[in-house]
């Protein structure tokens, strides 16, 4: 039971975007003693039930720029080949220790993000985007 | 000429991004969506205004990146469903919520406590 609540409260703050796959990485290794690399494995499995739900929920409601999407997607696809072939050089202790780290970073970075920033460029209505992929209007 | 430029700068921006997030991806099982969330933040400012919009963009992004991570562990046999029945039903529920709370929720708080959280977890890691 306890196992089921810890999964849904985790995957609500993965469905809200705030993030919570390390999160069930730590829960297995921790709490279960999952070796590293199962807990891995198990966490990618994790995320795509919950963010293909949430996914499903928002596809109709949220602004998604689906050129954008695949753009950075496909270099992601060729990044995750690299990376899972990686693993196979690293022993499990040091992937641990490398997630930890990535786990510091990131939660020192959404701290520093969680904090809403200076309002000095209201009212620019320059367009200052270098995005690439624009709609036509 | 200099909108082809930082438009191109933007595209470069982005790819980086996308690779580097699905390195992470791949070695780690996790991770890699705060760098899209980032990168989606400050190339397409003005396309995706709203935080919410940029967290959804960003795991529709990620979605195929851990399907191919998930796929490339299953085939090396580090994949193991066994016991993964009772976290599929809370996960497809708990990720309809939190798609249905990310309109309602200011989530500044809830973000600062998952920060301390995902800190505090990263340091017993390390020291583990």
């Amino acid at each position: 039971m306890d196992a089921m609540i810890i999964s849904f409260l985790i995957s609500v703050l993965s469905g809200m975007g705030v993030g919570g796959g390390g999160l069930f990485v730590i829960y297995l290794s921790v709490f279960t003693s999952t070796p590293q690399l199962a807990a891995q494995g198990m966490n990618l499995l994790f995320f795509l039930f919950s963010s293909f739900s949430s996914v499903a929920v928002q596809l109709t409601r949220r602004n998604i720029r689906f050129a954008a999407v695949t753009f950075m997607a496909a270099f992601g696809v060729i990044g995750a080949l690299g990376g899972a072939y990686l693993t196979r050089f690293l022993p499990e202790e040091y992937l641990r220790k490398i997630f930890g780290i990535m786990l510091v970073a990131g939660g020192i970075l959404a701290f520093r993000k969680s904090f809403p920033k200076d309002k000095k460029d209201a009212g620019d209505t320059k367009d200052t985007s270098s995005f690439p992929f624009k709609k036509e209007k | 000429m200099e909108i082809i430029k930082s438009q191109r700068r933007g595209a470069l921006y982005l790819a980086v991004a996308g690779f580097i997030a699905g390195v992470v991806n791949g070695l780690l099982g996790a991770g890699g969506g705060i760098l899209i969330i980032s990168a989606l933040s400050r190339i397409m400012k003005d396309e995706l205004p709203e935080k919410k919009d940029v967290f959804v963009n960003s795991l529709c992004v990620m979605l195929p990146i851990s399907a191919l991570s998930c796929f490339l562990y299953a085939l090396r046999g580090d994949l193991s469903t066994e016991g993964f029945g009772i976290f599929a039903l809370p996960a497809i529920a708990g990720g309809i919520v939190g798609g249905l709370l990310i309109d309602k929720i200011r989530s500044g708080a809830l973000k600062r406590l998952f920060a301390a959280l995902v800190i505090i977890s990263g340091v017993l890691l390390i020291t583990k």
